[in-house]
């Protein structure tokens, strides 16, 4: 079970965030990028072309413009397990 | 003056480019995409320029290489432009309207119709050398490609080094090249093209510093150009981004920058100011800190030559966020301390001491200079050089040279930033259109295409191919596996694995394929769809799908390219991207798109010379034009300017221009007239005017003008002896210089300074240019400019060093030291800080002269909340992109021209006019005007009109409808999703990228996921 | 409108934790269009209890469906099926909504997913703005369109009070003083002679001091 903590935020209203979870040795984490088709979509090929390597578990679904993502799309991502939602546009 | 000179002969619809760096390329996207078939001329063997090579650009730190790269693309995939690389033109004959050019293309060893761009021979290539792209701080192989980007994307051989071509043996790229793409009997060729025009955008080279042996360039690792420097911060450069010196790959802190390397220097170098290197510098110093926030940036300088909009508030930032010092002061010498490579640099410092001071590394800010091989190029194009060797041309017509029908655009007409270039690239064009207009559409062909099948209530028939790519996937990703694994899956009715997809002869079996297996839905797994998705997607639709039924997924640039050795989990990957792309196209559906009618007519706003010019241009393009000015007569702010700084007359000019605008039988005046009312949208506008007149029209051009300042300070208007450079150069024309008499002139009152902190940019020379007036009457009256940065950029720089030679004094201020005035008798007292006797010194003058700049005009409010065009704080018309899009406004059908803008000369504004009408012609060029496919799609029965989109909505394409509900416009609409992802009713879907598609998308691609 | 903010999801989840089978339900008007309750917003909560759910290892099964408004009996007709399958329903409506469904299934538990907080406007989009107290009795006409009921913090009829300072309220500056924008705006107008005529004692029966109200149309009433 996650474990909060209560912090201050900005508007000095105290809310609590959950502490993250010990991190297990092997573990890697699954990542979903929403990727702008213009820029950090073109960014990722880049990096190919360049053959620079990243963790394979990193997977890019394409977006019209990062305006188009919806909290749905991250809330479902995370619904089915992955580990973290990276935006880039 | 009509612009539209007839010939006898029958025009041609086609255009030379020669050049295909970021003008050339804006000329022939504009003419392409109105009609005209294009040929662009590229010495190298790919295009793009200089812009390429920088890293990010001024004053808003956007990527170059990311603005850039998608121009590319869609001008090597543009139907109606031909690219030819390698090349250059031997001779040029004929008439305007019907030139016949000689091009001579270098062989590039490797056949463009058989490569398929996949890089594995240059990975094999045996052969290393300095790469030219990197500035020598890399290296490349014999056969390569100038830069990952490059277009065309076909490796060329580099014959003065490569094996096989020097010594006879080698050949391994032959060898390992399995789409056979390697010819070693490439001869080149030459031929010959037929065009209309002729457009110069040959651009500049950078000035040599090795010349400048003080400076240490070439001797001392640690001194690099500025160029280098670029490809020093550059993510994809040498050092990735990350900020390290040449010598030792140390992170330097105390980095200096040299300006004015090889410019405003006359006797060792160029005379003229290179525009640029002011901005370029000040943008690598912030860029420097946000790599490595230890870095103390120091900018040498004589001026600061922010001119630009916004200039001065980025030069501002850097000096008060980025804590970048800025010193007024030349260097004498650069030496290197031999123990740590550091280098030490002479100046003389604040305190008017020799000082020396030492730098980690030093970064000469070297300028621009044309090609050494100018003067044989402008004999081939038989035009004429101005004494610097740039193109010739005039004030009233900057982008025609001497030769009719051959137009030069970017920085071989002079020294200028990307945003000029662009804006001259799309002047050129329209200028290009003026003369060729009957002939628009002559020599383009529009492809024959079948039917398309109806596929309404039938079940997904989804082929997938599998593209090997040489080896470039299949080393890494088990494709045949792949192609395996996915056969079964929901709606997939055909799958296979192919060597090379993107393969003429694929083509043609994927299209077999369609027919034969009954598909209805296409997948191809491999490269990315940022490139090869147009070619796939017109395969199908000649096959006679809706090309919108088709999805390429990317496992080779994200998948076999960047996981490279690890071949099971690659696989894995790869088959999760193939999922996830099956799970989307059993979702798509065909995409109809829409078209709306063009009126060929546009509203010009503002009767002074950009608007004129504008509306001449489009006028002789062949559209309708209606001119509306506020006041009883044409002709703007200009009817107060006599001459330029370059001598021309202003009023002979403006009275003819104003005689072909009132003539022209496509134009119609409306003077005294202001806009009443305006409704529609790109291509159908409705504006009712005050005169009674009711217009259509299918564009706006925006061109309000601005207004001199009239000063608060120096007691301008108390005392009659403090004038302004306006009032001044009446006098001078009418009467000349009293003689015995004196003047003081101050610039920058009201400009520079909050709350107008902006550069006026005509000042300087005003002053230069009354300064030099009065000398060259009578040498003998003093003459003193009190200043804070002389600002005569690009050739403009001639005319500072001819009224310096002239005797005029000229003395630098500092904001807080401003000069103080005290009236006198007849004349004022002037006292100001010299900062090179640390003194005050005062001057008696019979004049005082204010230089006063330039303010929007006050009509700009009324015409931006008219039209919902955004303003900037300073109240001039914010452009789409200030580095791509100079001209147009973020709505579609709108564009600006002239001192609505942002302040600048009758040269830029005349250039931007042009601009302005070419860009405006591109549209108006158009019978109708097709909506793009993926854009958002409203669903009014969902929709509660809670007006979230249309508040959010960059693009105004939610409105409030006559039924005050919301509807959607999507003419206006880019498809960019931002309505969809803020509903709260989920109204919107974007097509291709609808709500159940991505959805689809992520369960596919979690499905593995324990 | 009617305006509602989400509860906290910890709120949310001890209400919901000790049932099986939760329907969020949306209300695509008043609190869709200040983006807290629609049928996005009751998408998104039940995808956040979900997650939540899983994180609490509980074996509770939550799903989400919406109605144009919760107030209006014919709407109910789509979900009555999903409502009466779940064993709570959490309503993102105002509370209405809540006590509506309350009244139409008898044997169905019923949360409140949001806080109902005032009758207002949307200032820009985000911002929502009280500017009325439903009193039944209103005085606009003679305050210049100001509503000193809805906007005063004490709800001065003749102000402004002693605590007006510059504009702003002395509960918090970040709130106008009603009064000032009424003295402004009757100036502006011309009619600052209205603010010399004393108001009479407020008649507050109209008000939800006279108990819960009723309005019937009779014309129109089945």
């Amino acid at each position: 079970m996650a474990q909060s903590v209560a912090v201050k935020t900005r508007d000095t209203e105290n809310v609590s965030i959950e502490v993250p979870l010990e991190r297990p040795s092997e573990w890697e984490p699954e990542i979903l990028a929403f990727a702008c088709h213009y820029c950090a979509f073109a960014a990722a090929d880049l990096s190919g072309v360049m053959r620079l390597s990243y963790p394979y578990n990193v997977k890019i679904i394409r977006m019209p413009c990062t305006g188009k993502l919806d909290q749905s799309y991250v809330l479902r991502a995370f619904e089915r397990g992955v580990d973290g939602a990276f935006v880039a546009g | 003056m009509n612009m539209n000179t007839p010939t006898n002969t029958q025009k041609r619809g086609s255009v030379l480019i020669v050049g295909g760096g970021i003008g050339g390329m804006q000329a022939s996207l504009d003419l392409a995409d109105s009609g005209f078939k294009v040929h662009i001329v590229q010495k190298e063997s790919s295009i793009g320029g200089t812009m390429v090579m920088l890293d990010k650009t001024f004053p808003t730190g956007d990527c170059s290489m990311c603005m850039i790269s998608p121009k590319m693309v869609e001008v090597a995939r543009h139907p109606n432009i031909e690219l030819h690389t390698l090349a250059q033109i031997t001779s040029v004959d004929g008439v305007p309207g019907d030139f016949k050019v000689r091009v001579i293309q270098q062989p590039r060893f490797v056949n463009k119709d058989k490569c398929t761009g996949c890089g594995l021979c240059e990975e094999k290539c045996p052969k290393k050398t300095h790469s030219e792209f990197e500035q020598n701080l890399a290296v490349r192989k014999a056969i390569y490609s100038e830069f990952s980007q490059a277009v065309p994307n076909t490796r060329v051989i580099d014959r003065s080094i490569c094996l096989y071509l020097t010594k006879g043996k080698c050949r391994i790229c032959e060898k390992v090249c399995t789409a056979n793409a390697i010819d070693f009997e490439d001869k080149g060729r030459e031929y010959d093209l037929e065009v209309g025009a002729v457009i110069l955008s040959p651009g500049l080279k950078r000035h040599n510093p090795w010349l400048h042996q003080e400076l240490g360039y070439g001797r001392w690792e640690n001194v690099v150009t500025s160029l280098q420097f670029e490809r020093i911060l550059s993510t994809s450069g040498p050092f990735s981004g990350e900020i390290k010196r040449p010598s030792d790959q140390k992170h330097p802190e105390k980095i200096a920058w040299l300006q004015c390397v090889g410019s405003r220097d006359p006797h060792n170098a160029n005379p003229w100011c290179s525009s640029v290197c002011c901005m370029y510098a000040t943008k690598q110093a912030v860029i420097a800190r946000e790599h490595d926030s230890n870095i103390k940036p120091s900018i040498f300088y004589m001026d600061m030559r922010a001119f630009g909009k916004d200039f001065d508030k980025y030069v501002d930032r850097a000096k008060n966020e980025y804590n970048v010092a800025y010193r007024r002061s030349m260097i004498s010498d650069v030496r290197e301390d031999p123990e740590t490579q550091s280098l030490i640099v002479r100046y003389t410092g604040d305190d008017g001491k020799l000082t020396y001071e030492t730098f980690d590394m030093v970064v000469l800010s070297i300028g621009l200079e044309p090609h050494s091989d100018v003067h044989e190029f402008a004999k081939t194009f038989g035009i004429d050089l101005n004494n610097h060797g740039f193109a010739e041309t005039s004030v009233f017509s900057p982008v025609s040279t001497s030769r009719e029908g051959i137009y030069v655009t970017g920085t071989f007409q002079s020294p200028k930033d990307i945003p000029e270039t662009v804006m001259q690239g799309s002047a050129v064009a329209g200028s290009a259109m003026s003369l060729l207009g009957e002939a628009r559409g002559s020599e383009v062909v529009e492809p024959v295409l079948p039917p398309e099948k109806d596929i309404e209530g039938t079940d997904p028939r989804i082929g997938v191919i599998v593209c090997h790519c040489g080896i470039n996937i299949s080393q890494t990703v088990d494709v045949k596996k792949i192609a395996e694994d996915v056969k079964n899956l929901p709606g997939v009715a055909h799958s296979e694995d192919m060597m090379y997809a993107c393969a003429q002869d694929s083509q043609a079996k994927i299209k077999k394929l369609i027919d034969e297996k009954n598909l209805n839905r296409l997948v191809v797994a491999s490269c990315t769809p940022r490139t090869h998705a147009p070619l796939f997607q017109e395969t199908i639709r000649e096959a006679g799908l809706n090309k919108y039924l088709f999805e390429l997924a990317d496992i080779r640039e994200q998948c076999s390219w960047c996981h490279m050795g690890e071949n099971e989990a690659a696989t894995k990957k790869a088959g999760d991207i193939v999922r996830m792309n099956i799970a989307k196209v059993n979702r798509l559906e065909p995409v109809t798109t829409d078209s709306v009618p063009v009126t060929p007519a546009a509203l010009v706003i503002g009767g002074g010379i950009a608007g004129m010019t504008a509306s001449l241009s489009l006028a002789d393009q062949g559209f309708a034009v209606h001119l509306v000015e506020k006041d009883k007569a044409l002709g703007g702010l200009l009817k107060q300017v006599r001459t330029t700084l370059e001598g021309a007359e202003v009023q002979d000019f403006l009275r003819t221009r104003i005689y072909d605008v009132e003539k022209h039988p496509k134009i119609t005046v409306h003077t005294e007239t202001v806009i009443e009312k305006s409704e529609g949208f790109v291509g159908n506008f409705n504006t009712s005017l005050s005169n009674g007149k009711q217009i259509e029209h299918g564009a706006v051009i925006v061109a309000t003008g601005g207004e001199e300042y009239k000063p608060e300070e120096y007691y301008y208007g108390e005392n009659r002896y403090v004038i302004t450079q306006r009032d001044l150069e009446l006098n001078l024309m009418e009467k000349g210089p009293e003689p015995g008499s004196s003047y003081v002139m101050i610039q920058c009152v009201g400009s520079r300074q909050e709350p107008v902190n902006y550069c006026s940019r005509i000042c300087c020379q005003d002053a230069v240019k009354n300064a030099i007036a009065i000398k060259e009457k009578d040498p003998n009256i003093p003459v003193t400019i009190i200043y804070r940065d002389i600002r005569t950029y690009g050739l403009r720089e001639d005319f500072y060093r001819k009224a310096r030679d002239l005797g005029v004094l000229f003395i630098h201020y500092e904001p807080d030291r401003k000069p103080e005035v005290t009236p006198m008798g007849r004349g004022v007292s002037v006292t100001t800080y010299d900062y090179m006797m640390r003194r005050p010194v005062t001057f008696q003058a019979d004049y005082l002269v204010l230089s006063t700049g330039l303010r929007p005009h006050p009509a700009s409010e009324d015409i931006g909340r008219r039209f919902k065009l955004t303003r900037n704080a300073d109240g001039f018309f914010l452009e789409a992109h200030v580095k791509l899009r100079p001209v147009d406004f973020p709505s579609e059908g709108f564009y600006v021209a002239g001192l609505a803008h942002a302040p600048k000369n009758i040269d830029e504004t005349i250039s931007q006019a042009l601009s302005a009408a070419g860009r405006a012609g591109v549209l108006l060029s158009h019978d109708r005007l097709g909506v793009s496919g993926i854009i958002s799609k409203h669903d009014r029965d969902l929709c509660m009109s809670c007006l979230a989109c249309f508040r959010v909505c960059p693009f105004d394409s939610p409105f409030i409808d006559k039924d005050g509900k919301v509807s959607h416009n999507e003419v206006k609409c880019t498809g960019c999703g931002i309505c969809s992802g803020i509903c709260p009713a989920k109204a919107f879907q974007v097509n291709n990228f609808t709500d159940d598609q991505m959805i689809a998308m992520i369960d596919a691609l979690t499905e593995n996921i324990a | 409108m009617i305006v509602g903010k989400q509860k906290p999801l910890d709120e949310i989840w001890s209400m919901i934790k000790s049932h099986k089978n939760v329907l969020v339900l949306g209300c695509n008007t008043c609190v869709a269009v200040c983006h807290e309750g629609g049928n996005k917003e009751a998408e998104i909560l039940s995808s956040l209890l979900r997650m939540r759910a899983s994180q609490e290892e509980s074996g509770i099964a939550v799903t989400n469906s919406g109605v144009e408004r919760q107030c209006e009996h014919e709407f109910f007709d789509s979900v009555k099926d999903a409502i009466e399958a779940a064993d709570a329903v959490l309503s993102t409506a105002c509370g209405i909504g809540v006590q509506f469904i309350a009244e139409k299934f008898p044997t169905t538990v019923v949360y409140p997913g949001l806080n109902t907080t005032f009758l207002g406007a949307v200032e820009k989009i985000g911002v929502m703005k009280e500017k009325c107290q439903a009193c039944g009795n209103c005085v606009l006409g003679e305050t210049a369109g100001i509503c000193p009921v809805a906007r005063c913090a004490k709800r001065v009829l003749n102000g402004p009070c002693g605590g007006s300072t510059k504009g702003s309220c002395e509960i918090n500056k970040e709130v106008d003083c009603a009064w000032q924008l009424i003295v402004n705006r009757l100036n502006a107008l011309g009619q600052m002679d209205r603010y010399e005529t004393l108001a009479p004692i407020k008649d507050w029966s109209t008000d939800r001091a006279g108990g819960p109200r009723k309005q019937i149309r009779e014309e129109i009433q089945e």
